[in-house]
């Protein structure tokens, strides 16, 4: 269980980095993130955790497309 | 109203449906009808005061068009300052001078500072004959009693909010959902995440160590401005949604290189209805050096006290109102001796941190005993001690958080990782207020206390 959501973050991350690139990117990062959360739920995960993995996604999404400034 | 309660989570979704089925016609009934039942869910015992006050100051707008003498109006224009004035003054200012025992606390009617003031603007705008009294008393009351801004603000002026809320053919701004995702963000994320440290550190000001005493200050400034601009973007995020337009907030404050640069960024509604209110009929600048330093000092003090009947507020005040008089006397004595930008805007820092101690802080004694704290104890333990106090995972949360605030966009741009981060950005709010409701003590926001 655990190596599959390893396999899921590293997954759901490297598609949140190439979003901006690319739209199949952007579907797979929200897909992959879906079942990440599902499964961290099922894991029983806390509510900070997924919190902090959902803000470390949106961050690496956002720093890799953000406008050069 | 409390943007994280339940009932306004689960209700504004319907509300916001029901507004753009609603014949533009009748929008305005739905918006005001939603706006009272908000309040009453919130704080019904003070429906009746919010009441008294628009009828009082409804009546008085129209008393004060009919008459044609001076002295007739100079009647209905003090009798409705007597009203507002004498309510804010009666429900919040009672505890300073010892006559809390004849007022219970709970009898705080919510948002009673933010809508007084926006009653008052409107009543001395039509008096100085810069607006036309409203002749409909539901367009009036719904001006009053918005919901977005009814409790926390911003203060509207009756010219930039009652036209947008009787046209009923508005367009929705779809970048409002930003603005909420960014408010939620602001405060579920960052200031709630700086609270427990902060709190902790002022219940024992007496026995902090002076890296605790920095980590809170520097903490507070950070809980306070994503609080309440978190309220803000907010407010102003739902009425886009409901395609009308409120007046910014805040502006980067803590880029300000002086302070009256501050105050032009900060709770920007307040500093233009104490400047045009208070500050310009005083006087302003166009007078003496010494009649402009007292304007300073009567303006600030009175924006102190405006934020909380103690006297750390009006101390807080004061001591803003003593850096600008120093701000003033500078420019005044020294025109060509200037900071750099960057040394300047770390000097401002500094200065606003050092009152937010005694805004923080319980009683003016508590200030000073935390304040003479900072230079103790400092070790690289200390530190380590600080941090752990802190918590790991909370500095981690509050990182991240600082990167999505800094790199979400203001608006809309189309760009393809917005799609992902706003959902991932979704996801943890949601997490996050979720947590906040199912915890025992969830944070309220910071100005509702005023």
């Amino acid at each position: 269980m655990n190596g599959l959501l390893c396999v899921l973050t590293l997954l759901c991350l490297a598609s949140a980095l190439l979003a901006e690139r690319s739209g199949l990117a952007a579907a797979i990062c929200m897909l992959t993130g879906t079942v990440l959360v599902l499964g961290l739920l099922v894991a029983g995960a806390s509510a900070q955790f997924i919190l902090r993995a959902a803000l470390t996604l949106c961050a690496a999404a956002l720093f890799a497309g953000r406008k050069p400034s | 109203m409390n943007f994280t309660a339940a009932a306004f989570v689960l209700g504004f979704p319907a509300i916001l449906l029901l507004h753009w089925l609603c014949p533009p016609g009748g929008r305005w009934v739905l918006l005001l009808a939603a706006s009272i039942g908000f309040y009453v869910l919130g704080s019904p015992q003070a429906i009746g005061l919010l009441a008294m006050i628009t009828l009082g100051t409804y009546t008085a707008a129209l008393g004060i068009e009919r008459s044609r003498t001076t002295l007739g109006k100079r009647i209905f224009c003090a009798a409705a300052l007597a009203l507002c004035l004498g309510c804010l003054g009666w429900f919040k200012y009672a505890g300073l001078f010892g006559w809390r025992e004849l007022l219970s606390q709970s009898l705080l009617p919510a948002g009673i500072s933010f809508y007084t003031f926006q009653t008052l603007s409107y009543v001395l705008d039509v008096y100085s004959g810069k607006q036309k009294a409203e002749r409909n008393l539901g367009y009036y009351a719904l001006f009053v009693c918005f919901f977005p801004q009814l409790v926390a603000g911003p203060i509207e002026r009756m010219g930039d909010l009652l036209p947008q809320l009787k046209e009923g053919q508005r367009i929705p701004d779809r970048n409002g959902a930003l603005l909420l995702l960014r408010g939620f963000g602001k405060k579920l994320l960052l200031a709630d995440a700086m609270a427990p440290f902060v709190d902790a550190v002022y219940a024992v000001p007496g026995q902090a160590t002076g890296v605790q005493v920095l980590l809170a200050t520097v903490l507070f400034a950070g809980q306070i401005y994503f609080d309440f601009s978190g309220y803000s973007d907010i407010a102003v995020g739902t009425a886009a949604l409901l395609g009308i337009r409120l007046g910014t907030n805040f502006d980067r404050p803590y880029a300000a290189s002086s302070i009256r640069e501050f105050w032009r960024r900060w709770h920007i509604s307040l500093t233009g209805w104490f400047t045009d209110y208070l500050y310009i009929p005083l006087g302003g600048s166009r007078c003496g050096l010494l009649r402009h330093c007292c304007n300073l000092m009567i303006v600030f003090l009175a924006s102190g006290l405006w934020h909380g009947a103690a006297w750390h507020f009006a101390l807080w005040g004061a001591l803003h109102g003593c850096f600008l008089v120093a701000e003033v006397l500078w420019e005044h004595w020294l025109p060509r001796c200037k900071l750099s930008r960057r040394a300047a805007q770390g000097a401002t820092f500094a200065l606003v941190c050092i009152a937010w101690v005694f805004f923080r802080a319980d009683s003016i004694p508590a200030a000073f005993a935390l304040l003479a704290r900072l230079p103790q104890g400092w070790s690289v333990t200390a530190v380590k001690n600080a941090l752990q106090m802190l918590g790991g995972d909370t500095l981690i949360q509050i990182l991240l958080g600082l990167a999505c605030m800094r790199w979400l966009p203001q608006r809309w741009q189309g760009r393809r990782n917005q799609i992902p981060a706003l959902f991932w950005l979704t996801i943890a709010v949601a997490v996050a207020w979720f947590a906040g409701l199912t915890a025992e003590n969830t944070s309220a926001f910071l100005y509702f206390q005023f």
